[in-house]
């Protein structure tokens, strides 16, 4: 007599196993498609902010309000690869930022294009530097976004502008000394926008996808920095550490 | 536990095989004793196969190579996806976007997108620029600006960093570029461990995987984006 490997209970088991698989991928293809759809909740502005923006768009182009910036970057940095590659390493105090709208003109078939690109420029204090020679006690520090000329806003979700006030340990570049967007030449610095960019609040350090706003105007923040962080070395572990253990994890 | 059943002899051979038949064939009519046992056997097989067939499919559904995102906006439609752009770039920068403009209108989508040059003489603004500023020492070698009112994409402004690519060769520029206008599509980033245009790590999406044009996965987002 043939001997069998299962038997029907066992495969009344299997098949029951199978049912509930299925069901469970169900409802895992849907939470995917829901996940794909919603990850960036990217939403509008509050009505007053939305209105005061919409007040300066022109009559004949599609109503503009306030823009996203996704990025493709050159490469992305864990921790330590980050602060080997900075020029500077500081921690500093956002003192003042200067809003700043750049007008560029390309020309486009015989007549030309206008490009609008708005930068804030923060003017830094250096409080401590744990790598490099700042080129003075307050650095120009360059980034992309902010407000430009028509009250519009521009955000990179994962590096939204810094705030004044704001404390903070950068990974610099520079000082810069050309460049479309250089607007002081030989004294300006940029940071390695999120893989450069740290905030430390009552002493303890944070990296972007901590120290981030879940939303600001509208758009999801931290979760985007988390996309892009949490699968590189070193900033899932700065998450409120003091600056001595910032500084002997990017040193180890 | 035996279930019984007699059918016609005539049809015998259709039913049972010869080992059976020999044990329990009579002259005019058979009795087929059928184990009972066996009947669910292969019943319980058989649903194992159609189960184990539908776990597959569903795997390749929630694959995490199937895995596009949105920025959650889009073009209204109409017209979708059917965009004027206006091309400032120089040299490889343009002929890298200018290909990939032609990469995206030829995916194999339902409703793929349609680009069209813009007139300088049109009052209204091109739905997409792109333009290649020169920015040194920053992590970026390509961006999307995107403008939206409510739902909707309203214009885009897409830079492709001179300082990156023009050491890059011809490919890697339309990746970046092709990236972009994903973006300016409406699609979202995704890991930086994906073999998919939308992969936001140039030295990952080029270098090492090779990905200089929409794959499967860029279909999958625009279908669900603009209809299929």
């Amino acid at each position: 007599m043939r001997t069998r490997l299962l038997t029907n209970r066992s495969l009344s088991l299997i098949a029951l196993f199978l049912s509930v698989l299925i069901v469970l991928l169900s409802t895992m293809r849907i939470n995917t498609s829901i996940h794909n759809t919603t990850w960036l909740e990217v939403e509008q502005l509050p009505a007053t902010r939305l209105g005061e923006i919409l007040m300066h768009t022109t009559g004949s182009s599609p109503p503009r309000g306030v823009a996203l910036v996704m990025v493709s970057y050159t490469r992305m940095y864990s921790l330590r690869e980050a602060y080997e590659a900075a020029d500077l390493v500081i921690l500093g105090k956002i003192i003042y930022t200067e809003h700043y709208t750049w007008n560029i003109k390309r020309p486009y078939m015989g007549k030309a294009l206008t490009f609008e690109e708005p930068y804030s420029y923060h003017r830094v204090k250096v409080i401590e530097v744990f790598k490099g020679n700042p080129i003075s006690d307050i650095i120009i520090v360059a980034q992309f976004g902010g407000l430009d000329s028509k009250g519009r806003l521009v955000i990179v979700p994962e590096d939204p502008p810094m705030e004044e006030g704001e404390l903070v340990i950068l990974f610099l570049k520079g000082p810069r000394e050309k460049g479309d967007f250089v607007k002081y030449p030989g004294k300006e610095y940029c940071h390695m926008s999120v893989f450069g960019r740290f905030k430390v609040i009552d002493g303890k350090v944070y990296s972007a996808m901590y120290f981030l706003p879940e939303e600001k105007n509208g758009i999801s923040c931290r979760s985007i920095a988390e996309r892009l962080l949490k699968g590189l070395e070193g900033y899932r572990e700065v998450n409120g550490i003091t600056i001595e253990e910032f500084l002997k994890l990017i040193r180890s | 536990m035996k279930l019984n059943l007699t059918i016609p002899s005539s049809r015998l051979h259709e039913k049972v095989d010869s080992e059976q038949r020999k044990s329990t064939c009579h002259s005019s009519n058979a009795t087929i004793s059928i184990s009972y046992a066996d009947a669910r056997r292969k019943l319980l097989l058989l649903i194992i196969m159609i189960e184990l067939v539908y776990v597959a499919y569903m795997l390749v559904l929630i694959s995490p190579v199937a895995a596009w995102t949105t920025i959650g906006k889009k073009w209204p439609s109409p017209p979708y996806p059917n965009l004027s752009y206006a091309n400032t770039c120089d040299g490889t920068e343009w002929t890298a976007t200018e290909t990939s403009l032609s990469d995206w209108e030829n995916i194999d989508a339902t409703n793929p997108p349609n680009f069209y040059v813009y007139d300088p003489d049109n009052p209204n603004e091109p739905h997409i620029s792109i333009w290649d500023p020169y920015e040194p020492d920053v992590t970026w070698d390509g961006r999307a600006i995107i403008w939206y009112s409510g739902d909707w994409i309203v214009f885009v402004e897409i830079q492709i960093n001179e300082y990156y690519t023009s050491t890059y060769e011809f490919d890697k520029v339309r990746s970046v570029a092709g990236h972009e206008i994903g973006h300016a599509l409406g699609l979202g980033d995704e890991s930086e461990d994906k073999a998919v245009l939308m992969n936001p790590n140039s030295a990952r999406r080029y270098d090492e995987f090779g990905i200089y044009k929409p794959t499967q996965d860029e279909v999958n987002g625009i279908n669900y984006l603009y209809g299929g």
